[in-house]
């Protein structure tokens, strides 16, 4: 009696196994069925763009996507159904009350913004063997270009952090304004974003030419044996003409963000070059956005530290 | 702010993460890291990927729901997220932290949903729609769960990843399976069994098949 209910059981057991594989094999195709493009419009309109840099696309999903967006050229049902869902995404009158992800974020988890850019570095340096794929799949490890531009952040709160010593390490309101500078590097300008909504290829441009800049500093980087972090001042030169060059391409057709400016003032600060530093930083005290108060207080610590040296404010 | 706007600054922080948001054997990882050592910094990652994760399940709902109010997006994504943070630690497996927090999601959806119907239903006229069908949540997790199969499909042995991936995910059938390989339809019947087999083992393929027979 025991044995034959044991193997009901068995039975019953292997069956609902059976049953829960071929949901999860047919849920797992769902993905590449053309015929759940209707189902999946919201999902891929809020994937992020393929071939867009810092995002941590997996092979799999990219090919996915790549497949979906092949599918769109040649069927125009499907194309308005993404359309449709991409248009959902407009502006509507009564979105303005949603909160910025990031800080909405930090007001939940009440995490440190300082320990965001360390993710990445985290689990990099954790990287267990199932993080490396086997076989054929090697394309699916984050790039370099990738992971320079998740690191781009790190870098900045380095530079940021350069410029906080170079002026004057005590002074804690300078280390207030930088440490919240930092803490913003990562969700916006990393990624070298437009602040409007611009054309995509111009977007694209802009933002590939954000990426080299970041790339470029964070070569800068420099350490003993991960220890004791500086930067290489030729290198660092360089990464900040690229920088100057991306922000006077995006001014031709677009305001620069003020906190990219900031940024960019600060590598001239830590190059002591103060003097390209100033206008750059009165230009956004004079735009008198939320930015207006930190550029401030960068302007009056670098007149300060002029003083000190004996040079004209 | 708008969705599209949303949508860029969700994208942008989901970015900072070191991995997909659908990657969930990767972030299954990261949770029992967390639960073992408890550092800030995996606490952190976790609190990212959990809100990321949250806010895009929500966001994909409301755009494919027109009905409801972007107001509301806010408060339900806070009200999942406090639910998740405040019972996490007493989840029994640990290496399901995704899938469970998809299932909070849900019936967090779910009765947002409900108690949205009960309350428009009270208003003299109302074109409201019935409350959507919830079903397996595919259209936020098939990709998740594609990416799990995936990552099934790449530790079998060599010589079945080929047949498992034409049968499994390009839906081949056993005789074009048959021709491309050049096997015998019975020895492809036998590899798809021993696929099969070794699929039932996977624990994160297996936690999301579970999770897709909930009622």
């Amino acid at each position: 009696m025991t044995f034959r209910l044991e193997k009901l059981i068995g039975k019953l057991t292997r069956r609902k196994s059976t049953r829960a594989l071929e949901h999860v094999l047919e849920a797992g195709r769902v993905l590449v069925n053309p015929e759940a493009d209707e189902i999946l419009a919201a999902y891929w309109a809020l994937r992020p763009e393929e071939k867009r840099e810092g995002a941590n696309q997996t092979f799999g999903l990219a090919l996915a996507q790549r497949r979906y967006l092949e599918r769109l050229k040649r069927d125009r049902v499907r194309l308005e159904q993404a359309v449709e869902a991409t248009r959902k995404l407009a502006v509507s009158e009564d979105a303005k009350v949603l909160r910025d992800p990031l800080q909405h974020f930090l007001e939940l988890s009440g995490c440190d913004p300082a320990d965001i850019p360390a993710l990445y570095a985290l689990t990099e340096r954790e990287a267990t063997s199932s993080d490396r794929p086997v076989s054929r799949f090697r394309i699916d490890r984050p790039s370099r270009v990738l992971k320079r531009a998740a690191s781009g952040a790190l870098l900045a709160s380095l530079v940021l952090y350069v410029v906080t010593l170079g002026l004057n390490a005590s002074d804690p309101l300078i280390k207030r304004v930088l440490n919240e500078s930092q803490s913003q590097a990562v969700s916006w300008y990393m990624l070298g974003q437009t602040s409007r909504g611009a054309e995509a290829a111009w977007q694209r441009e802009v933002s590939a030419g954000y990426l080299e800049a970041f790339s470029l500093l964070n070569d800068s980087r420099t350490s003993i044996l991960g220890q004791f972090p500086g930067y290489d001042r030729g290198r660092l030169t360089i990464a900040t003409k690229k920088m100057a060059d991306v922000v006077a391409m995006q001014r031709q057709r677009e305001p620069a963000s003020s906190r990219v400016l900031i940024l960019l003032a600060g590598l001239y600060i830590t190059l002591d070059r103060k003097d390209e530093a100033r206008p750059i930083l009165e230009n956004v005290v004079r735009r008198n956005d939320d930015e207006a108060e930190r550029a401030q207080a960068l302007l009056d610590a670098t007149r300060a530290s002029s003083r000190t040296e004996g040079y004209p404010p | 702010m708008s969705y599209r706007t949303e949508l860029t600054s969700l994208e942008t922080l989901a970015s900072t993460l070191p991995f997909d948001l659908d990657q969930s054997d990767r972030v299954n990882e990261a949770f029992v890291a967390y639960m073992e050592d408890r550092l800030s910094q995996h606490k952190t990652l976790i609190d990212l990927w959990t809100y990321c994760y949250v806010r895009r399940y929500f966001l994909i709902k409301f755009i494919r729901e027109r009905t409801f109010q972007v107001s509301e997006l806010d408060q339900v994504v806070e009200q999942a997220y406090r639910k998740v943070e405040s019972s996490r630690s007493l989840i029994a497996h640990h290496d399901r932290y995704a899938q469970w927090v998809s299932v909070v999601c849900r019936n967090t959806y779910m009765n947002f949903v409900s108690r949205r119907q009960a309350l428009t239903s009270l208003l003299p006229s109302h074109d409201f729609p019935l409350p959507p069908k919830v079903g397996s949540d595919l259209d936020v997790n098939a990709g998740a769960i594609h990416e799990a199969l995936r990552r099934a499909i790449q530790e079998l042995p060599e010589f079945l990843q080929s047949t498992a991936r034409m049968r499994f995910v390009e839906n081949l059938t056993y005789e074009e399976i048959s021709r491309i390989v050049g096997k015998r339809i019975p020895t492809i019947r036998s590899y798809i069994h021993k696929i099969c087999q070794r699929f039932r083992k996977d624990r994160q393929l297996m936690a999301w098949a579970e999770r897709l027979l909930e009622p």
